[in-house]
């Protein structure tokens, strides 16, 4: 079963579109840093968390762009939106953020933020897993019509 | 998608800068003393030059014992801030020296190190909240550390009176409290009967030694060869005693 089958200039465009979503989405979590950069330094063990959660999130982004029009794309973009709801879930300790500064014990309740997360991640899944439902239904009515022709 | 989530990322970054944009200033402790209580008045405010309202400011001290055991409890609460403005407010603790004398005698004896646990929390606009917690030690100041009275002597004045003396002493090493007022020394014989009472001023400040020969007259045809000094406090602060201290003639 081939999952792509395209031309090289169709597969040349995507890579580069694929790059281009992954950068863009690399700038986008850049701008977040830079406005957050007041609190770097509270941030410690987190800040080796949101990196990685980072490199799954692009590379997820770039596969998804990379495999559009195939079932692959949702199947990545279903993956990208579970590791956006579980990924902040499990790093934020189910949103209570805890740790310490000079004594100072601190602790930052995020759960109202993970709530709205959870909520916009699971109309993205849903949205994906429609999107597939629909994907396969349109490649089957082809199917059908090519083979009752 | 992309709408919800910009707007999600935007709610965060804005909270984030407000966060950094908010202060809390704290002034210097003031010291009051009425009704037998001594205040700690920590003026402080809360300045809030972000984007949200800061609302449900909760400060809360409380003064643990080692053991665990909750000695005294202070609570200030903000319910709002609104954006770009200031609040001012004064945090109280308040020690009233009976309540800790009932609890025990050892606050007026012993020098503690009690365990001032600090909690903050803010929340903006109840999406994000902060706590913060902070311990630090708070030495406790005995106001009557090492008190002691030496030895108790018994001089014939006339036929019917005796004088007794002993020296009292103690230290002051409380950071807070002066014990100005009043000593109440009071004599009893083994019979219970009371035979010499008498009254001292005394004004001990802070970390001070307080040393004095206390002389009383007593009734010499009632006296016992054993019998109790009874010593009772009135000060400004708190009322204390009696504090029972036995004698012998021989």
């Amino acid at each position: 079963m081939k999952l792509l089958d395209i031309s090289k200039k169709e597969l040349v465009f995507r890579s580069v579109k694929a790059a281009l979503k992954g950068f863009l989405v690399y700038i986008v979590f850049f701008i977040f840093f830079v406005l957050i950069q007041p609190f770097e330094r509270f941030l410690g063990k987190f800040n080796v968390l949101i990196n990685s959660f980072l490199v799954i999130f692009i590379i997820l982004t770039v596969l998804a762009e990379f495999f559009s029009k195939t079932i692959l794309h949702y199947f990545f973009a279903f993956a990208r939106d579970l590791t956006i709801m579980v990924y902040p879930i499990v790093m934020s300790e189910f949103g209570m953020i805890k740790f310490s500064v000079e004594n100072i014990l601190l602790t930052i309740d995020i759960t109202t933020i993970l709530f709205i997360v959870i909520l916009i991640s699971l109309i993205s899944i849903a949205k994906d897993i429609l999107g597939a439902i629909d994907f396969l239904n349109t490649k089957f009515e082809k199917e059908l019509t090519i083979a009752k022709s | 998608m992309i709408i919800l989530w910009l707007s999600l990322g935007i709610l965060v970054v804005t909270i984030v800068h407000s966060a950094s944009k908010m202060g809390i200033d704290i002034d210097d402790p003031v010291m009051d003393v009425h009704d037998k209580s001594l205040v700690i008045h920590f003026p402080f405010v809360i300045k809030n030059y972000g984007y949200y309202k800061v609302v449900d400011v909760n400060l809360t001290t409380v003064l643990y014992e080692p053991n665990g055991d909750e000695v005294i409890r202070g609570q200030t609460m903000i319910p709002l801030v609104p954006e770009g403005k200031e609040e001012k407010a004064v945090h109280n603790i308040s020690f009233h020296m009976e309540n800790l004398i009932s609890k025990s005698e050892k606050y007026m004896f012993e020098d503690l190190n009690l365990t001032l646990v600090t909690f903050v929390s803010i929340s903006f606009e109840h999406m994000v909240s902060f706590h913060a917690k902070y311990n630090t030690t708070f030495n406790w100041g005995a106001p009557l550390y090492n008190f002691s009275i030496g030895k108790i002597m018994f001089r014939d004045v006339n036929e019917t009176s005796c004088e007794l003396s002993f020296p009292l002493s103690f230290e002051n090493h409380s950071p807070y409290l002066a014990v100005s007022g009043t000593i109440k020394i009071e004599i009893y014989n083994g019979n219970h009967e009371k035979i010499g009472e008498s009254v001292e001023l005394i004004d001990v400040q802070s970390n001070s030694v307080y040393y004095k020969h206390l002389s009383i007259l007593v009734d010499s045809t009632k006296v016992t060869p054993s019998g109790t000094i009874q010593l009772s406090f009135q000060t400004s602060m708190f009322d204390f005693g009696p504090l029972v201290f036995e004698y012998e003639t021989a």
